[in-house]
């Protein structure tokens, strides 16, 4: 370089230093850390940018989702409902969608833990094994639901394996035993049945949930029979009893508070009005077991109007067959066996009340039979004890007697995805795959065997659960070459020898993998035998409903979380942030608390209190809910787990208190600030969400809508080729949340964290609002899903000083996040307030492997940039070129933004406004269509379809 | 106090230009401490916002603007007093405007420096700020004109040029004075330089006369048209509360009324601890009081229109907002605005309580104090309760917006009093062109 | 402080600073990346053995 002051400097030696600077800068830049690395040796099947799918299941308790893996670069990134599955037909749940995040659980477990340090496979063996081998009392194994005939095979082989033999027992926390009580008692068998409500013209919830999120069948059963086609219908009604507002209790025509302990008379009270009027009582059932139960005196005792259950009555009669009484779990079984009455009398037993292709009975083992094996192994009556899949050290809420469990089994073995509660206590603690990377088959009817096969190769040093159990039969059976090492092995086995048609002229590869590629198998089975009502049971239940005694203090309805479920996805951010889809709450639970309780007790929202039972409490913030019936609580289990980075600490246990008939309610004056995604819940009489009877519906399209064109002043925007817009059927959507998970799943929304969340920052794209009407006792409640509009004359695009929004051709209001500078006009200007500025890196706390869950197709936004729904233009892109690649024009249904996919209700609609044949086009046009604050004149590209309800009768009997 | 007859050119260097030669008293090096320490705080906070996001501040959604905006305007708004007493005055040829120009002018630079910084720190990423110029790139990308931000970016800068060219101009004749005078040293050659070789020749006064002249003119547009522009911001989108054509002149007659009330606020201190109290006399801050009082009323009209207009319209969002300005739960921050803004400064109705020293202070200070309120409930209460219910929530600024407001304020009296103590606080030129002159022609 | 500048002398002055501001200023952006954005995972995604998918739509 330069070396001394007299060296002349000419022009051109001065340029090329510069030069030579330039490129010594840029070149010493520190190396690229190798973040992407193109493939040298290309796997085999993976096409780098095109996505492949697989066909799997994902089970959730008693029920076995089939769902459709989308895979990129070799990755699982977004799952949705299988469409050959006969019954969700491509439709999925909330928590299935959202269960690819726990792929990528940074938690979990990657390799063996021994004696609390972390291990191999061959230490883990060499530590389980003698002891198994040496057993001489039975081992204890603890699993969740099995589902799976081959898992139940496998059960019976390690049974037989074992020397001193098997005690087994399956426990879901969050299916209550009330129902398969009354089962056993009112048919003799615990088959569960289908609630067929595709079939059903007038429903009567009792504290069920059938509309959550969970129940995808029966959404898009209720959805079918919810859009009449005019005014004149038909369209399905729906009665809800219930003590908490549920989804079910919002999207009904009738909702009445009514507290639990008196829901079994009410059903008897129903029965009996039926008999009165003229319907015939099935053999053995006793009328004078029914004459104390009076509907005018319930009706006055809980507040209700008479004359709408006798209105009901005239309209379970008139629907006969087509009606559907269901109880919720949380009900004790005499409510379940007046239900099972009530649908007998009807003759929907058998038609809505399914139970002909009920899968082979799974005893389930209840609270009681669970604590009952926990003292026996206190007791030191197992050799050892295995713990699968359900958390036991965290949800059977005794700590006193789990501890001593512990101490009285010399092993104790977790099987599980997480170091969690329950493996804190173990010798061993083996990772088992994720369902993702595993292999099995549920069998959810008898005419329906639903397939599980990996869509991804084992991130971690795991092993399949059912692997472990095969190993330990394998290890201690006498003939070792009995039972294959592999549980893909052995669950082809069971399926060549019992699935497989015999005298099939396929070879059984051909079948194996048709069955996978689908991902169900459709089987001739025969329906079984109707079911028989016992008389004597009804009698004895229904006077077991007279005995009940008023509790003392509040009813306490715990049910599980709509997104930590028991618990077990307490870990999943997505999952957490999830807003209830009543409450709107996230991060944590609160006790449900009626206005007028409040008032008494002059709690607000926050308020910390105290709810004891049976010597056991916990301390829960409340939330004042409308329509929660007075005298009753209601709270959500999953949550005060004790592991797990994002589990920890959240919410409050309330698993000690699950059983208890009555709590007492004690303020203690401490506040906690509740992080809502939404704070207000009022309309303000303003019409942004709409909802009309039926009547009401008829009334306007008599009289007809007066049309106000807007004035413009500008030309309208052209849109040459195509203008895709939407449609969000109201009356359709219950509110279950499966888009707002779907559009977090697919376009990389991140995750906030509870504090931000409180100073409302959160990030959904889609949210779903959630307004009350009408009087805090009996509300109404209006569901409304809110996304980017995708104006026409949109207000956010002329006030972005960096043009950092545009229009394209196709109508889509477009977000090019390199170019935005992060001033925030545009939200400023958005009525909608749909749009979501990135306050913080979220991306730089991902923890890693999480980020592996990222679409690659949409862009990762960094700090200081807006971002907002863009009608899945990647899938629009996608679609585009498989289309132009294919040398056809883009046809209706090649687009689908991954929230009208993933709508159980079909309630979202998208497509091409400019093709006249499109649905959405159609739908555009409907008389019930209208679209939020037009008046404002930015032309939105929603459609909005109001709401309708079906009460029966004249006005006054709403909401009564 | 003494007349201006007793004042002569000599006087008038003496007492003006000396106090920049001399040390600066215990007093100033106390409040510099003061002033600097604040800036310090504030320039530290907006590093830290800087490095981990505007989630620092207690910006949420839907309240997407907060502080950072209610600062920026407070302190545009505080600028324009001395663009009107030094161009339109001018114009106007009021006499009485020369003692106190050359301080207003001052004001109106480091309020707009100071203002200038809260549209860099507020992006959400300000390393690429100059994105919102427009420069020739090879992406062929210009800004969006149409967005109210970029006419904010062509008037604050022009206003930013305009006011330092104006300022430097009237200058410039008094740092040679001040040349003059100085030993032979470093500052004597740093005068030099800024003075531009002035020597007072006949050709140099012609020039000047027509520069000053004609920057007078351009900088008299721009009292009325910066904070105009700077209301449409507001005004052009279409939040309810924020839609009214009311606000150009609303914005503007508040941006005179902020500006007086600080340069009030400043003179009155300047002129005790200088004591330049014969120069910059109990009537200049009269007059000035005279303009606050003139500009409150139009505030109180301003108010009762825009609660006129809420009810007239017959806009359920309008209706909802303006009953939230005054009671909702940040309807004290409404009722501090008007009384502060509409209230308090009709104590200048009475004349003896214009030339109170101690009132005035105590009314420049609860303008101040209302019309940033006043900017509070414009932006804050407008924005968190909107069109949808579902989006409303309230908004809590944290201690980084509490730090950065201290902060302007901090950078804003540290310019100031290092102006005191480098330059002369009085354009002693046009002074000396009016006192009478020794050959006793008036 | 020397009464002039030479041509030569200042412009040696600007080239250095230049090479300075580039070197200064990239290494400033890595380290600021390094802040901002996390290091790359090492797992390794492999497909699975034996399953059966669907066609890529």
């Amino acid at each position: 370089m330069i070396e001394d002051a007299d060296i002349r400097l000419s022009r051109r030696r001065f340029l090329g230093l510069m030069g030579a600077t330039a490129a010594f800068a840029a070149g010493c830049s520190r190396p690229d850390r190798g973040a992407i690395v193109p493939f040298n040796k290309r796997p085999e099947g993976v096409t780098p940018g095109l996505a492949d799918f697989y066909a799997s299941t994902f089970q959730e308790g008693l029920t076995a989702y089939g769902v459709l893996v989308r895979i990129r670069e070799g990755r699982p990134l977004h799952l949705q409902g299988n469409d050959e599955h006969p019954g969700f037909r491509g439709k999925t749940s909330p928590r299935a969608i959202a269960d690819v995040l726990r792929l990528y659980d940074p938690d979990r477990l990657r390799r063996p833990i021994v004696d609390g340090r972390p291990s191999d496979w061959a230490r883990a063996e060499a530590r389980i094994l003698p002891a198994l081998k040496a057993a001489r009392k039975p081992v204890l194994l603890l699993s969740g639901a099995l589902l799976s005939p081959t898992r139940r095979a496998l059960v019976e082989d390690l049974r037989k394996a074992l020397p001193g033999g098997l005690v087994h027992a399956a426990w879901e926390p969050a299916c209550g035993e009330s129902e398969a009580q009354a089962s056993r008692a009112c048919f003799g068998d615990e088959r569960r049945s289908r609630l067929r409500l595709d079939r059903a013209e007038v429903v009567v919830s009792l504290e069920t949930d059938l509309l959550a999120g969970e129940r995808t069948e029966e959404i898009a059963g209720f959805a079918s029979k919810r859009a009449p086609a005019g005014p004149e219908g038909p369209m399905n009604r729906l009665y809800a009893f219930e003590g908490a507002m549920s989804l079910t209790g919002a999207n009904s025509d009738h909702r009445t508070p009514w507290k639990p302990s008196r829901a079994a008379a009410l059903a008897f009270a129903l029965a009996r009005a039926l008999h009165r009027k003229g319907v015939p009582l099935p053999s053995g059932v006793d009328a004078a077991a029914l004459a104390p139960f009076d509907l005018d005196a319930l009706a006055r005792e809980q507040g209700a109007s008479a004359s709408l259950l006798h209105g009901l009555v005239d309209d379970l009669k008139r629907a006969g067959r087509a009606a559907l009484v269901a109880a919720g779990p949380a009900l004790p079984p005499q409510a379940h066996a007046a239900c099972h009455l009530l649908n007998a009398m009807l003759g929907a037993e058998g038609r809505t009340v399914d139970a002909a292709f009920a899968p082979p009975g799974e005893a389930l083992a209840g609270l009681q039979d669970l604590r009952g094996l926990l003292r026996s192994a206190a007791a030191g009556k197992f050799a050892a004890a295995v713990f699968w899949q359900a958390n036991f050290g965290y949800a059977s809420a005794d700590p006193e007697l789990w501890k001593s469990a512990a101490a009285g089994l010399p092993l104790k073995v977790r099987i599980g995805l997480h170091a969690d509660e329950t493996a804190q206590a173990c010798e061993a603690a083996l990772p088992e795959h994720h369902w993702l990377e595993a292999w099995g088959d549920f069998e959810p009817a008898s005419d329906l065997l639903c397939l599980q096969q990996p869509a991804v190769g084992p991130l971690y040093d795991t092993r399949q659960g059912e692997e472990i159990l095969l190993g330990f039969a394998r290890a201690l059976s006498k003939d070792a070459h009995a039972l294959p090492a592999d549980y893909r092995e052995y669950l082809q086995r069971r399926w060549r020898r019992e699935v497989y048609p015999a005298g099939s002229l396929v070879p059984f590869e051909s079948f194996w993998q048709a069955s996978l590629h689908d991902g169900v198998l459709r089987r001739r089975a025969a329906p079984r035998p109707p079911r028989r009502l016992d008389g004597r049971a009804v009698n004895a239940a229904a006077a077991a409903a007279l005995a009940v005694p008023p509790p003392p203090g509040f009813e306490l309805l715990l049910s599980p979380g709509a997104g930590v479920y028991d618990g077990r996805y307490a870990n999943n951010g997505w999952l957490q942030e999830l807003p209830d889809p009543v409450t709107k709450l996230t991060w944590g639970n609160a006790a449900a608390l009626s206005p007028s309780d409040a008032q008494r007790l002059r709690l607000q929202d926050g308020d910390v209190v105290r709810l004891e039972a049976g010597g056991r409490s916990a301390e829960i913030p409340v939330v004042v809910q409308p329509g929660q019936a007075p005298g009753v609580l209601s709270a959500a289990l999953g949550y005060g787990r004790r592991s797990g980075s994002v589990a920890s600490g959240v919410g409050v246990d309330l698993y000690p208190l699950l059983g208890a008939a009555s709590v007492s309610l004690t303020p203690t004056g401490a506040r906690e600030a509740l992080p809502f995604a939404q704070r207000h819940h009022s309309l303000e009489g303003r019409d942004a969400a709409r909802s009309l009877s039926l009547s009401e519906y008829a009334e306007s399209r008599r009289k007809g809508r007066p049309e106000r064109p807007l004035a413009r002043l500008y030309p309208p925007q052209r849109f040459p080729a195509r203008k895709w817009a939407m449609a969000v059927d109201l009356s359709a959507c219950v509110g279950c949340g499966a888009c707002v998970v779907a559009c977090q799943s697919e376009n990389n929304v991140p995750v906030v964290g509870p504090e931000r969340v409180l100073k409302g920052r959160e990030m959904h794209w889609m949210r779903i609002d959630r307004y009350y009407a009408g009087p805090p006792e009996r509300p109404r409640v209006l569901l409304q899903p809110m996304l980017c509009q995708h104006c026409d004359d949109a207000p956010c695009e002329s006030v972005c000083p960096v043009n950092a929004t545009n229009h394209d051709s196709e109508g889509l209001n477009q977000m090019a996040y390199n170019r935005c500078v992060g001033t925030r006009y545009c939200s400023n200007n958005c009525p909608y307030k749909v749009r979501r500025f990135n306050f913080f890196e979220y991306a730089a706390q991902t923890r890693e492997p999480a980020g592996l869950a990222f679409n690659p197709e949409v862009t990762v936004r960094p700090r200081g940039v807006m971002e907002k729904c863009t009608f899945c233009v990647q899938r629009i892109q996608e679609a585009k070129a498989a289309a132009r690649a294919a040398g056809r024009p883009l046809r209706e249904g090649d687009v689908e933004p991954a929230c009208a996919a993933a709508c159980p209700a079909g309630a979202i609609v998208f497509g091409d406004l400019r093709d006249p044949s499109s649905r959405v086009s159609k739908l555009a046009l409907s008389d019930r269509g209208y679209r939020v604050l037009e008046e404002l004149g930015i032309r939105p590209s929603v459609t909005y379809l109001a709401d309708l309800t079906n009460p029966a009768g004249p006005e006054e009997r709403r909401g009564a | 106090m003494a007349p201006e007859a007793t004042l002569s050119p000599a006087s008038l260097d003496e007492r003006v230009l000396s106090a920049a030669e001399r040390k600066p008293p215990a007093a100033w090096w106390l409040a510099l401490a003061a002033a600097a320490s604040c800036m310090s705080l504030g320039f530290a906070l907006m590093a830290y916002t800087l490095y981990m996001g505007i989630g620092a501040w207690g910006n949420n959604r839907p309240v997407v603007w907060a502080f950072d905006i209610i600062n920026f305007v407070f302190w545009i708004g505080i600028g324009h007093a001395g663009t009107l007493i030094s161009a339109i005055l001018l114009l106007f040829r009021a006499r009485w405007r020369n003692a106190i120009s050359r301080t207003a002018e001052a004001m109106t630079l480091f309020a707009v420096v100071c203002a200038g910084l809260f549209p860099l720190i507020h992006l959400g990423r300000p390393w690429i700020n100059f994105w919102l110029f427009p420069y020739p790139n090879q992406r062929g990308l210009w800004p969006n004109f149409r967005s109210p931000l970029i006419w904010d970016v062509f008037a604050v800068s022009t206003y930013f040029s305009v006011s330092l060219l104006f300022w430097y101009l009237g200058l410039v004749p008094d740092i040679a004075s001040m040349r003059e005078r100085a030993r032979p040293g470093l500052r004597k050659l740093v005068l030099t330089v800024l003075s531009l070789g002035w020597r007072g020749e006949a050709s140099h006064w012609r020039h000047y006369e027509k520069a000053y002249l004609l920057l007078a003119g351009l900088a008299t547009g721009l009292v009325l048209s910066v904070h105009s522009v700077v209301s449409f911001d507001f005004a052009v989108s279409l939040v309810p509360g924020w839609h009214m054509t009311i606000f150009p002149p609303y914005f503007v007659a508040g941006a005179i009324f902020s500006g007086f009330a600080m340069v009030v606020l400043v003179l009155s201190v300047v002129r005790r601890t200088m004591r330049l109290e014969d120069i910059i006399t109990p009537h200049h801050l009269e007059m000035m009081n005279k303009v606050i009082l003139a500009t409150s009323c139009l505030m109180a009209y301003s108010y009762l229109v825009e609660g006129f207009t809420a009810w007239y319209s017959m806009n359920p969002y309008l209706h909802h907002i303006f009953k939230q300005y005054l009671w909702g739960t940040y309807g004290w921050t409404g009722w501090t605005a008007i009384f502060c803004n509409c209230l308090i400064p009709q104590l200048f109705w009475s004349s003896r309580l214009r030339r109170s020293a101690p009132v005035m202070l105590f009314v420049a200070v609860a303008v101040l104090i209302g019309m940033w309120f006043e900017r509070f409930v414009i932006i804050v209460i407008s924005l968190h309760q909107d069109f949808l219910p579902s989006s409303w929530h309230l908004y809590e600024p944290t201690l980084v917006d509490y730090g950065i407001l201290l902060g302007s304020f901090g950078l804003f009296f540290t310019l100031v009093l290092l102006f005191a103590r480098l330059l002369p606080v009085i354009a002693t030129t046009e002074m000396k062109a009016h006192l009478p002159r020794e050959d006793a022609h008036a | 402080m020397p009464a002039t500048v030479s041509r030569r002398g200042f412009l040696k002055a600007l080239v250095l600073a230049w090479a300075g501001a580039a070197a200064g200023l990239d290494s400033l952006k890595e380290s600021l990346r390094s802040v901002l954005i996390p290091a790359g995972t090492t797992l390794h995604v492999r497909p699975p053995a034996h399953s059966v998918g669907r066609k890529a739509r």
